[in-house]
């Protein structure tokens, strides 16, 4: 078992127990404790894509982050003009990224079959976290909030698609298996993950139960393989120097969404911050998960 | 006279029915231990002794909380607890006993039984000792520190000491029953947490209305699976390393 799913493991243990408390105190305390690691560790694990890139030091650098920084502004302006197709490709995106992050160790000889199981099992833990708060997703609607129509064709029909999903992806494991690309340990190792994210979803909070993942399944899982890399490629030779090479992106990043949220805040109203993280959200994530295909692809 | 006190189980009583079937079920593997030991090389028949005496404790245990349960209609809550203070620490022993061969120390031993008995010890009082009605502060105070001892057997297992020595072993077998071991302890072993959350007071009895029958019910099939699996695990381990050395 690796570390962070062990740590997956014992949160969720940890953060169960927490929640039947139902204190109003202690939830604010996971909350910024999600939030603080969803800003941390969660944007740390982009932070080093210029290297994952090979754009390492000098004008190539420069120009990595000019051109990351133009696909994010033509992502904003996508979102402007279209938001439902933006939306839509946000999600397709990022369940790819997230099911390649977790699926990429397994050698499948056709790109189309990873590919699509990729994009399956971020899928489904996407839909699972649409699925179990459906109700309370729901009420958004008609809100001040602005969300695209897309997303609440998605929550309607989460079940439907969450079924078809796991079938599809059930179908592609079992290929697989009979191909020899996974081991019937790590197969029972994958479904044993998916059951416990989809108990995490089913008895905790969205925000939570979604952070959990982010951050311990997803982002460390990202973090570890970079530092495998990192030190292969003799970038860096301990933790630490890996700690300073992300420092300085994380710190930027941060900055630079705070600035935005600070924008909206005083030249608009506060109930567009979630519309806008949202849109932010998503132009991170797409040179991100572009620069991380390309990195697995190369690894 | 005996007949004058015969119980009559439910039909629709699925509580009352895995008492029984849990009861025969560790009876005869404890029996089946028993008489396999001897055919199991040196070196490993304290481990099926061990794998015995874990299904034979439970067995009589589970003789008195069945009846208990049909009497009364209560959880066995005591009785339960008394038993696996028993059975857990012997399942750690397991561990010790499995990668001894790697140059597993005493101190390993002590350390997994002490973080059972922790474990199971806050769990007592967690269950036992809750207010009437139930309160949540109590339930998870001691349910939070109850996880500890687990998380630490499950860090031995899986990350820890055990799984280094079993890798240390170079032997496959090992290898794989300590890791088939651990998911007992993963999977197998978060059953019991589920109840303990049923429990008035607890998280899944408030927010899904899960109640003390459901406790039972998941406790009896917990341990049968755990227990006897667990003893199988060590067995098949034995018969194997056992026909090497036959064949040597």
């Amino acid at each position: 078992m690796r570390l962070h799913i062990f740590l997956y493991i014992i949160s969720n243990l940890f953060l169960l127990q927490l929640n039947s408390l139902e204190s109003a105190s202690v939830d604010s305390v996971v909350n910024i404790i999600c939030v603080i690691s969803i800003a941390t560790l969660g944007i740390a694990h982009g932070a080093i894509d210029n290297i994952l890139h090979g754009a390492n030091k000098g004008m190539s650098k420069f120009f990595f982050i000019l051109k990351y920084l133009l696909i994010m502004l033509l992502f904003a302006i996508f979102w402007f003009v279209t938001p439902n197709l933006a939306f839509l490709v946000f999600l397709i995106l990022s369940a790819y990224h997230f099911g390649q992050t977790q699926l990429v160790d397994y050698k499948i000889s056709s790109k189309l079959v990873s590919g699509f199981m990729y994009f399956l099992w971020g899928g489904i833990v996407i839909l699972l976290m649409l699925f179990f708060n459906k109700e309370h997703l729901m009420e958004l609607r008609g809100a001040e909030y602005n969300l695209p129509e897309v997303y609440f064709h998605l929550v309607t029909h989460s079940q439907a698609y969450l079924l078809s999903f796991a079938g599809l992806l059930v179908a592609i494991f079992a290929k697989i298996r009979i191909d020899g690309a996974i081991s019937n340990s790590a197969l029972f190792k994958e479904t044993y993950l998916m059951a416990l994210i989809t108990c995490s979803f089913l008895l905790m909070e969205p925000f939570i139960a979604f952070a959990l993942f982010f951050v311990l399944v997803h982002s460390l899982k990202a973090i570890s393989q970079e530092f495998t890399f990192c030190k292969e490629k003799l970038i860096i030779q301990n933790t630490v120097q890996f700690f300073l090479l992300f420092l300085p992106l994380t710190i930027s990043s941060l900055v630079g969404i705070s600035v935005v949220l600070l924008l909206v805040v005083q030249f608009s109203h506060l109930s567009l911050i979630p519309y806008t993280l949202l849109v932010l959200l998503s132009c991170i994530t797409i040179p991100h998960s572009f620069v991380m295909n390309r990195f697995y692809n190369f690894v | 006279m005996i007949f004058l006190d015969v119980l009559t189980i439910p039909k629709d009583d699925p509580v009352a029915f895995t008492f029984f079937t849990g009861y025969m079920a560790m009876m005869a593997a404890s029996v089946f231990f028993f008489f396999e030991r001897s055919r199991v090389d040196y070196k490993w028949k304290l481990s099926l002794l061990v794998s015995a005496l874990i299904t034979f404790i439970a067995a009589v245990h589970y003789y008195y909380m069945r009846d208990y349960y049909l009497a009364t209609g209560e959880n066995p809550t005591a009785l339960r607890y008394i038993d696996w203070t028993l059975t857990v620490p012997l399942m750690c022993v397991e561990f010790y006993l499995l990668t001894k061969v790697a140059g597993a120390s005493k101190s390993l031993m002590w350390k997994l039984i002490l973080a059972s008995v922790w474990m199971l010890v806050f769990g007592y009082i967690g269950e036992a000792f809750n207010p009437e009605g139930g309160s949540t502060t109590h339930s998870v105070l001691y349910g939070i520190l109850s996880t500890l001892g687990y998380i630490y057997v499950l860090y031995a297992a899986w990350m820890g000491e055990v799984a280094q020595l079993a890798k240390e072993s170079s032997n496959p077998t090992i290898e794989r029953s300590v890791r088939i071991l651990a998911w007992f302890v993963l999977v197998g072993w978060a059953i019991y947490p589920i109840g303990y959350m049923c429990m008035p007071g607890g998280w899944l009895n408030i927010a899904l209305g899960w109640d003390s029958s459901n406790v039972d019910l998941f406790y009896n099939i917990a341990d049968a699976i755990n227990k006897i699996g667990f003893g199988l695990v060590v067995y098949n381990l034995a018969i194997i390393e056992t026909n090497k050395v036959k064949a040597a």
